[in-house]
C-alpha cells in the first residue's frame, strides 16, 4: 500500500490501539507499532517516534508496566505489558471510541 | 525471559535503538541494502532527539511541579523563621534529588540566612507616587536620606546604596564591573572587615572588592591594594579587600537592567544634601537598623515628619509623596518570590540538566569576544583578529579543536522554491549562526548527513539542523 492511501491516527486514539494491540500479550515497542498497522490492514500510520511518549503516558497512568527481557533472536528488549487498571481502562475507552464512531458516522449519513 | 525492573526512563535511549534496529532488519529484509535500510528505519521514526524529549517531558511536571509546590511552602515558612525553612527546604531539594546546580541557585536566591547583624531590627525603606497609574520606581531621594540619616532617633545606621555596572581598568583590560555605591554607615551595618587593606574612611573615594573579584581580576595580588585603580575614567583608591564569606544581599534595581551576580566591587560615597536650588537629584535605596525596642510604626512616623521638614527645605523637589517601611527580610524574600523568576530559572536549569543537547557540552570552554572602535571598522580587520585567536588557542597544549561562531542573532526567511509564493510575513524564520570550519567538531556537533564547511567556501554554504530538515 503507497504511502499516499495511508492515514494519520486521530489525536487520543494512539493509547486506545496500544493499550487494544497489549491485551494479546506483553510486546516490545517496534512490535506494538507493527501490530497496529497490520491489524488496520495497513490503513493507520502510526508515527513511531510518537510512540514512546504514549507508552511512557500510559506508564505514568498504571495502565501499562514494563519488564526486561530477551526476544526471539535472544538480543535485550523492554516488553510492555497491559496492567489491570489498563484492561479496565481499555474497556472504558473502546466504549468511548464505539459511541463517537458511532455519532460520527450518524452525522456523516446521508439524510 | 524477564530479568530486571527499573525505572521507566532508565533505558529509553536502548528501547529506541532496539526499535530502529529492528526496523532496519526489516527495510533489509525487503531487500533494501544495509544503508538504504538504516536510512529509512530513521527517517519513519522521525527525530530521534524529539521522541526523547517528549518522552522525558513525560516524566517531568511531577517533579517540577512538586518542587514549586515545595518552595512556595517553603517562603511561608521563611517569612516565619527562616533557619528553620532553609534546612527543610534544603532537604526536600535534596531529597527529590535535585542537582547541585539548581540547588545552588535555590540557594542563592532564597535559603541564605540575612548576612546581616541583627537581622530582625532591619527595615527597608522606600519612597513611591501612589498618584500614577504605572508603578514607580520605590528609591529614597539624597535629602530624605541625610534627614534620616542624620535626624532619626528611632534608627541606629542608615545606609544608603545603588548597583550598577561601571568599568574597572585592570591589568588584563576594562572589566564590566557590578559595582555597589554605598554610603558610610554600610560598613558597619553589614559587619565588613577587611581580609586586605582598610575600610573607606567618611568622604574618602574608595573602593573595596569582593574576594572573588580580587582573584579572578587582580589575580590575587595585594600590591594593588592602596593603589588607585580607574572607574569609569576616574581615579579612585583600592582601599581593601573583603573576606571569601562576605555576601550581603543587596537587592538589585528593579528599575535597571543588570545581569545577574553577586556585588564585585563595594564604592563609598558621601551623600551631601543638594543645596535647595539644585534640581537635580540622587536616589537610592535604604536599608536601615532600628534601635532596639523600636517597633516599625514608631520609625515610620518619625520619618514622616522629618520628611516633613524636607519638603519645606526643598519646595521645588519633585519628592514622591508616600513613604513604605518593611521588614528587610520580607523585602529579599518577596524580590525572589515577586515575578518568579527564580523558579523559572530552576525550570530551566533542570532541562539544561536532564535533557540531551545538541553537541557535547563537555570540556568546552567559551570565550566572548566583542570587537569595538577603529582598529576593527572593516570585516577583513575582524576576520584577521578572529583568525589570530583561533591561531592561538590551537596552540594550547591540550586544546584539541577551536572554531568561532557568531551569537546566533540572526534571522533569515525561508522561501521553498517548490512552494507557493508566500507573503513575507508569513513566511518561516530561521536563526542563523555564522560559524568557522572548526566550530562542529569543537562544540561536538554530530553531522548527521551531508558535510560541515569549510573556511573558504566558493559560495554560501548553509547546515541546517534535524527538525528544519524536517519542515518544522
Amino acid at each position: 500500500m503507497s504511502t499516499e492511501d495511508r492515514l494519520e491516527l486521530l489525536q487520543g486514539t494512539l493509547d486506545l490501539l496500544i493499550l487494544r494491540s497489549l491485551r494479546r500479550g506483553p510486546a516490545h515497542g517496534h512490535a506494538i507499532m507493527q501490530a497496529i498497522e497490520r491489524r488496520s490492514g495497513s490503513v493507520l500510520r502510526v508515527e513511531q517516534g510518537s510512540l514512546y511518549p504514549a507508552l511512557h503516558r500510559l506508564i505514568k497512568r498504571g495502565w501499562i508496566t514494563f519488564e526486561h527481557g530477551t526476544s526471539e533472536n535472544n538480543r535485550r528488549a523492554k516488553y510492555y505489558t497491559l496492567t489491570a487498571k489498563g484492561l479496565k481502562q481499555l474497556a472504558v475507552e473502546t466504549s468511548n471510541w464505539e459511541k463517537l464512531a458511532t455519532a460520527i458516522a450518524r452525522v456523516l449519513r446521508p439524510a | 525471559m524477564m530479568w530486571r525492573r527499573g525505572r521507566a526512563l532508565d533505558d529509553l535511549d536502548e528501547d529506541i535503538r532496539e526499535h530502529l534496529a529492528r526496523e532496519t532488519e526489516e527495510n533489509i529484509a525487503r531487500g533494501m541494502s544495509p544503508q538504504e535500510a538504516d536510512a529509512a528505519a530513521r527517517r519513519a521514526f522521525g527525530s530521534v532527539t524529539r521522541t526523547k524529549e517528549d518522552t522525558r517531558a513525560i516524566w517531568v511536571p511531577i517533579w517540577a511541579d512538586q518542587l514549586l509546590l515545595d518552595v512556595r511552602y517553603a517562603l511561608r515558612l521563611v517569612r516565619r523563621s527562616p533557619g528553620f525553612a532553609s534546612l527543610v527546604v534544603a532537604t526536600l531539594a535534596v531529597g527529590i534529588g535535585l542537582t547541585t546546580a539548581v540547588f545552588s541557585v535555590v540557594n542563592a536566591v532564597l535559603l541564605r540566612p540575612l548576612a546581616y547583624g541583627a537581622p530582625s531590627r532591619l527595615v527597608w525603606i522606600v519612597t513611591y507616587d501612589d498618584r500614577v497609574p504605572i508603578k514607580s520606581i520605590e528609591v529614597v531621594s539624597a535629602p530624605d536620606f541625610v534627614a534620616f540619616h542624620d535626624h532619626a532617633s528611632t534608627l541606629e545606621r542608615v545606609v544608603a546604596f545603588f548597583i550598577g555596572m561601571e568599568r574597572v581598568t585592570a591589568k588584563d583590560g576594562v572589566v564590566a564591573t557590578r559595582v555597589a555605591t554605598v554610603s558610610s554607615d554600610f560598613w558597619d551595618l553589614a559587619g565588613a572587615t577587611p581580609v586586605l587593606g582598610r575600610l573607606p574612611t567618611t568622604n574618602e573615594d574608595a573602593i573595596v572588592l569582593s574576594h572573588a573579584y580580587f582573584e579572578r581580576v587582580f589575580n590575587g595580588d595585594s600590591s594593588v591594594v592602596g593603589r588607585m585603580v580607574t572607574i569609569d575614567d576616574r581615579q579612585v583608591l583600592l582601599a581593601g579587600v573583603l573576606p571569601r564569606t562576605f555576601r550581603p544581599q543587596l537587592p538589585a534595581p528593579v528599575a535597571v537592567s543588570l545581569p545577574p551576580g553577586e556585588v564585585e566591587a563595594y564604592h563609598a560615597t558621601a551623600i551631601q544634601p543638594p543645596s535647595p536650588t539644585d534640581r537635580s537629584i540622587r536616589l537610592f535605596y535604604v536599608i536601615a537598623r532600628t534601635k532596639p525596642g523600636v517597633n516599625i510604626a514608631q520609625v515610620r512616623s518619625e520619618l514622616e515628619t522629618l520628611r516633613a521638614d524636607v519638603l519645606r527645605a526643598y519646595p521645588r523637589l519633585a519628592s514622591a509623596p508616600r513613604l513604605r517601611v518593611t521588614p528587610f527580610a520580607d523585602v529579599l524574600v518577596g524580590h525572589a518570590r515577586r515575578p518568579l523568576w527564580a523558579m523559572l530559572l530552576v525550570k530551566s536549569l533542570w532541562r539544561i540538566t536532564a535533557y540531551p543537547a545538541g553537541f557535547d557540552p563537555e570540556h568546552v570552554l567559551t570565550l566572548k569576544v566583542q570587537m569595538s572602535g577603529q582598529a576593527y571598522r572593516t570585516p577583513e580587520r575582524k576576520r584577521a583578529y578572529l583568525a589570530e585567536v583561533l591561531q592561538q588557542a590551537s596552540a594550547v597544549p591540550g586544546v584539541l579543536a577551536t572554531g568561532v561562531s557568531s551569537d546566533a542573532d540572526s534571522r533569515l526567511f525561508l522561501v521553498r522554491q517548490d512552494g507557493p509564493p508566500m507573503p513575507i510575513l508569513d513566511r518561516p524564520i530561521v536563526r542563523l549562526n555564522v560559524t568557522s570550519a572548526g566550530y562542529a567538531a569543537t562544540v561536538g556537533m554530530r553531522i548527521v548527513e551531508g558535510r560541515w564547511m569549510t573556511d573558504d567556501e566558493p559560495s554560501p554554504v548553509y547546515v541546517i539542523n534535524e527538525a528544519l530538515a524536517r519542515g518544522e
